[in-house]
């Protein structure tokens, strides 16, 4: 039955009809695809880091608090998140998602980045807007979270380096798969970006690396407060990391961690200007 | 397929990637860390007794696969941007992107020559000569450079290295300010861009 169709297909159009069109069709798909495999092999070495980061983590030291301190604090790419979101599955989730949402917006690398790229006044307003996304994270979490501590069988960490691997890079994988497709098909996200509304809503899409973040804002957004918007919402209100919070902790908490993003926003656009 | 699979199908994409050079046309990040990734990743996925010979197999795959990525970085369609790009980057065009960041007035009216890869009129929009800058991947590459108003008609492809020389104007379009090169002579120059 389905040669049929083809057949009448094949009568009605001639072979450069039939290389036109696939092309309009398979040209968009082969570059969402380069550009998926793009963005995985750039975080892939990240994600290591932070596996191999997290299992020290658990191994050598014996308290609650180390994981989400080291993740907060690790000197590395939020792609390294990824690495560390196994390992926060025993803590409170309340502070895993603090730890989480700082850890990205405003690790080490990424505030020298905006302090060389986008100077002083942005650094600040980064640091306070990550401040207010992951303090308010937390406040949402403990008032409106799931009643389970844990959403998953095994709530005890995952042992061994292979695991956090393997979990962060799952999650990668189809992340990164939205992100291209939205550049793919939306290419004008990249364009210039004047309100931090839209700015904020491109990073979201966009979601770059927190390292990069810093560069794009200043190419992409006008403004001093469009590009505060810009690097906190590319952070902790964007694909990646929605997709992380909901697969680790739910995707309640992942709706309430968006409405901490936006109010991180909301208070890095004001201190920025 | 298991994630230790997956992960030794990705061990062997980043090893074929970055056997070809396609890692460093389509990432920012520096071969040996790919290299290093992908044979983490293939030691992970055969640690595991059983299926090494799967692991082994699709590790073969992922390596086949990662000799088809491209080897140079794909051009982005996106809008080109005419503002300057924070890092030390070589070349005429971004020399003239930081001096209108620093002070528009010292170069505005000026005559000016810039190399970079030549876009046509799309949708209403001015030609332009750009160069791409990625940051981070091929995902997030973006073009900066300037519109250009040719004095005559010009008849290359999408992305023929050119050199344009003309005088330099701001435009104001569609709320933010951007810079035309107008009066422009374009010149194929293969030689141009890198």
């Amino acid at each position: 039955m389905a040669l049929i169709p083809g057949l009448m297909l094949a009568a009605a159009l001639s072979p450069d009809d039939i290389a036109a069109r696939a092309g309009v069709v398979l040209a968009p798909l082969w570059r969402i695809c380069i550009d998926t495999v793009s963005i995985v092999l750039e975080a892939a070495p990240f994600v290591l880091a932070g596996s191999i980061a997290a299992t020290l983590a658990q191994r050598f030291v014996r308290s609650p608090l180390t994981a989400p301190l080291v993740a907060a604090l690790a000197p590395g790419c939020d792609c390294a998140m990824n690495g560390f979101a196994v390992a926060l599955r025993s803590c409170k989730p309340a502070i895993a998602g603090m730890a989480l949402t700082w850890g990205a917006v405003c690790n080490p690398i990424a505030l020298v980045a905006t302090a060389t790229v986008l100077g002083g006044h942005l650094l600040v307003a980064r640091i306070i807007g990550g401040g207010v996304a992951a303090g308010t994270l937390g406040l949402l979490w403990r008032l409106g979270g799931d009643a389970k501590d844990c959403l998953h069988d095994a709530c005890a960490p995952a042992a061994g380096v292979a695991a956090h691997l393997e979990d962060g890079l799952r999650l990668l994988l189809p992340a990164a798969f939205v992100g291209s497709v939205v550049i793919v098909m939306a290419p004008d996200v990249l364009g210039t970006h004047m309100s931090p509304l839209f700015a904020a809503i491109a990073a979201a899409l966009l979601s770059p690396c927190s390292t990069a973040d810093p560069v794009l804002a200043k190419v992409l957004a006008v403004s001093g407060p469009a590009q505060a918007a810009f690097v906190v919402a590319a952070q902790c209100a964007d694909v990646r990391q929605l997709a992380l919070l909901s697969r680790h902790f739910g995707v309640r908490r992942a709706a309430l961690a968006a409405l901490a993003g936006a109010a991180g926003c909301l208070t890095a656009v004001m201190a920025a200007r | 397929m298991t994630p230790r699979f997956a992960l030794a199908l990705l061990a062997g994409l980043a090893l074929g990637a970055a056997a070809t050079g396609a890692s460093s046309a389509l990432t920012a990040m520096p071969a040996p860390l790919i290299v290093a990734f992908g044979a983490a990743a293939a030691a992970f996925a055969f640690s595991s007794s059983r299926f090494r010979l799967s692991a082994g197999a699709l590790l073969a795959c992922g390596v086949m696969l990662g000799t088809t990525l491209p080897r140079e970085t794909p051009r982005t369609s996106g809008t080109v941007i005419t503002r300057g790009v924070p890092g030390a980057r070589s070349g005429d065009l971004f020399a003239l992107l930081d001096q209108i960041d620093a002070d528009p007035q010292a170069v505005l009216g000026r005559r000016v020559t810039v190399a970079g890869e030549w876009s046509r009129t799309v949708r209403g929009r001015p030609a332009t000569v750009s160069r791409g800058v990625m940051t981070c991947c091929a995902a997030d590459m973006v073009r900066v450079g300037f519109d250009v108003i040719p004095v005559q008609a010009v008849e290359y492809r999408d992305g023929t290295p050119v050199r344009v020389t003309g005088i330099l104007r701001a435009a104001f379009y569609d709320g933010d300010t951007r810079y035309a090169i107008v009066a422009a002579s374009v010149v194929s120059a293969p030689s141009a861009t890198p």
